[in-house]
């Protein structure tokens, strides 16, 4: 699925969070968008799954117009998400908070049946085994350390198999381990799923990413291949410091 | 839920043949006006608690099954069940109508827009006199039969089984339907709505059908009270019955529908038998009743253990 957004502005009264930023992410493009704090980021996924609107400028799936399209008929078109902040339901289980994000988007729609559940929440929990979370698909998700509902959400928004896929700092929070396989993990989805990856941790960037695009001050600095933007004098004064790509 | 449903039916079974049996008839009639606001607040913890909508209005839906069954009985429509069916889909029409402008909301302006409802609808009974019979009430409504053709209910006893039984079935599938996935998704709507709204839920349909259902079952304990009281004024439909419900399911611990009924009836008792030993001061006992649930109690009454599990 391809992405498109064109001179989108988003403001926040005086604030002007992203400011006419475009960006192209093809069918099965793994994207990056890296930054410092507050250069829009999260803002610019919000803009993507539809919880924020552009105050100008247009985002377009698969070339067309997404306007005013809410973020859960976005979501039921391909577009899953996870949180800066991880967001679970917390009085759900781990398993029931992935397979109720699988049920939108499952084969097996239509009415609500015990027997149909069943089979979605079989197949959650080889999302949460997938992602290393398996021993703790019966725990309620409230009582989850930072880093396990990072997991769980990250299961969830796979369970939906989306086609383009915003991950807001996957990372934080995660033990060396733990994100050596969410590399892994996120290095074995389908070729043709397009990945929006906002990330700290350059080496989890520079394993998975195609593409960089460098956002400051909501404006985009520098986008290209790794080498290109690592190479970028102005993005090595403003983000990168002495630290490689 | 398997064991929720077996301790339901265990309590329905008692209530049925172990309550007459001990208590006098003149004392079930101190516990039928509990079957009828135990519906509305089986409605109210639903909506509040799993499905995480305050409500405050609770007492229209309500209002709008009892004047329905008033009228339909004093038109010729005597049977149970067609009464009932007529009370829930008058409550849950009801619901449809207002719900889209209800579920938009949260928190308090939830509270707000679902009490201005409330007192909507009660203003209106009071006023539209051709049809509700104004403050006056609706008087003379015959007796329910069980069935087509069935003789009256005039028993106490037997009207107090009815109750029990419409209630118990309602409340039976209200857990069935809690326990279904849906139930998991109203919490997972109160837990965390963007979080569903990401992964393509409907959000606010699933409210507007969790706030129909609450209107079902409000309908249903307006006829219920009529059935019970063979009259319905609009005294009966007001900010009071809303926020005894409210607080029947607060007492209840909020989300749990059986908590809910258990909530009704001890406020019920407080209001009816305590308040007559203590003229004029039902309303301050229960606001002392409310208090110390929120503080003693945060998770109701049922969740008192004589042992630790
Ligand atoms: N809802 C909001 N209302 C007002 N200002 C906001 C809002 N959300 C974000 N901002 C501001 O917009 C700017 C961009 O925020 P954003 O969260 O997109 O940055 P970011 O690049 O994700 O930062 P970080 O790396 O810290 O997560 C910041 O200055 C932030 O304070
Ligand atoms: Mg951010």
């Amino acid at each position: 699925m391809s992405l498109t957004l064109s001179e989108v502005t988003c403001r926040y009264g005086q604030l002007t969070a992203v400011d006419r930023v475009d960006l192209m992410v093809r069918d099965g493009e793994r994207h990056a968008v890296i930054g410092p704090n507050g250069a829009g980021k999260s803002t610019l996924l919000a803009l993507i799954a539809g919880t924020v609107r552009p105050s100008t400028g247009r985002v377009l799936l698969d070339g067309r117009n997404l306007g005013a399209t809410g973020p859960a008929r976005r979501a039921r078109a391909g577009i899953a998400r996870t949180f800066q902040q991880p967001a679970v339901a917390a009085s759900l289980t781990a398993l029931d908070n992935v397979a109720l994000a699988a049920w939108p988007r499952a084969d097996l729609r239509g009415f609500w049946r015990p027997s149909r559940y069943r089979a979605l929440r079989a197949g959650a929990l080889d999302w949460l085994d997938r992602v290393g979370a398996a021993d703790l698909a019966d725990r309620p998700a409230g009582q989850l350390s930072h880093g396990q509902r990072r997991l769980v959400e990250l299961a969830a928004a796979l369970a939906g198999r989306p086609r383009l896929l915003l991950l807001d700092e996957p990372a934080a929070g995660l033990t060396d381990t733990e994100s050596a396989r969410l590399i892994a993990v996120l290095a074995g989805l389908p070729a043709e799923v397009a990945v929006v990856l906002v990330e700290h941790d350059l080496a989890f960037v520079g394993a998975l990413a195609g593409r960089i695009t460098v956002l400051h001050e909501g404006r985009v600095l520098a986008h290209g291949t790794p080498a290109a933007v690592g190479a970028d004098p102005q993005v090595r004064s403003v983000y990168l410091g002495s630290r490689e790509l | 839920m398997r064991a929720q449903l077996l301790t339901g039916l265990a309590l329905t079974a008692l209530a049925l043949f172990a309550v007459p049996a001990v208590l006098a008839d003149g004392t079930l009639a101190m516990l039928a006006p509990a079957a009828a606001l135990g519906l509305p607040a089986v409605g109210v913890s639903v909506l509040t608690g799993r499905a995480g909508l305050p409500t405050l209005g609770q007492g229209a839906p309500f209002a709008v099954g009892a004047y329905a069954t008033a009228l339909l009985a004093r038109a010729g429509l005597t049977t149970g069940p067609a009464q009932l069916v007529a009370a829930a889909l008058a409550g849950a029409l009801f619901a449809l109508a207002t719900g889209p402008v209800v579920v938009r909301a949260r928190g308090a302006t939830a509270l707000m827009i679902t009490l201005a409802l409330g007192e909507l609808v009660a203003t209106a009974a009071g006023r539209w006199t051709s049809v509700t019979g104004g403050t006056d009430g609706l008087a003379g409504i015959p007796p329910v039969q069980l069935w087509w053709g069935g003789s009256p209910l005039t028993d106490d006893t037997a009207l107090y089984r009815y109750l029990v039984v419409v209630t118990a079935l309602a409340l039976g599938v209200t857990v069935l339907v809690l326990g279904s996935p849906l139930g998991l998704l109203l919490a997972g709507s109160r837990d965390h709505e963007e979080r569903m709204r990401a992964a393509g839920h409907r959000v606010g349909g699933h409210l507007l059908a969790a706030y129909i259902g609450a209107g079902a079952l409000a309908g249903l304990g307006g006829a219920l009270l009529v059935t019970e009281q063979s009259y319905v004024s609009p005294a009966d439909v007001g900010f009071g019955t809303s926020s005894l419900v409210l607080l029947a399911a607060v007492l209840g611990g909020i989300g749990s529908p059986l908590g809910a009924l258990a909530g009704t009836v001890l406020v019920v008792v407080v209001r009816d038998q305590l308040a007559a030993h203590w003229p004029g001061h039902g309303p301050l006992l229960l606001g002392a009743l409310f208090v110390a649930a929120v503080y003693l109690l945060p998770d109701g009454i049922t969740s008192i253990r004589l042992r630790r599990p």
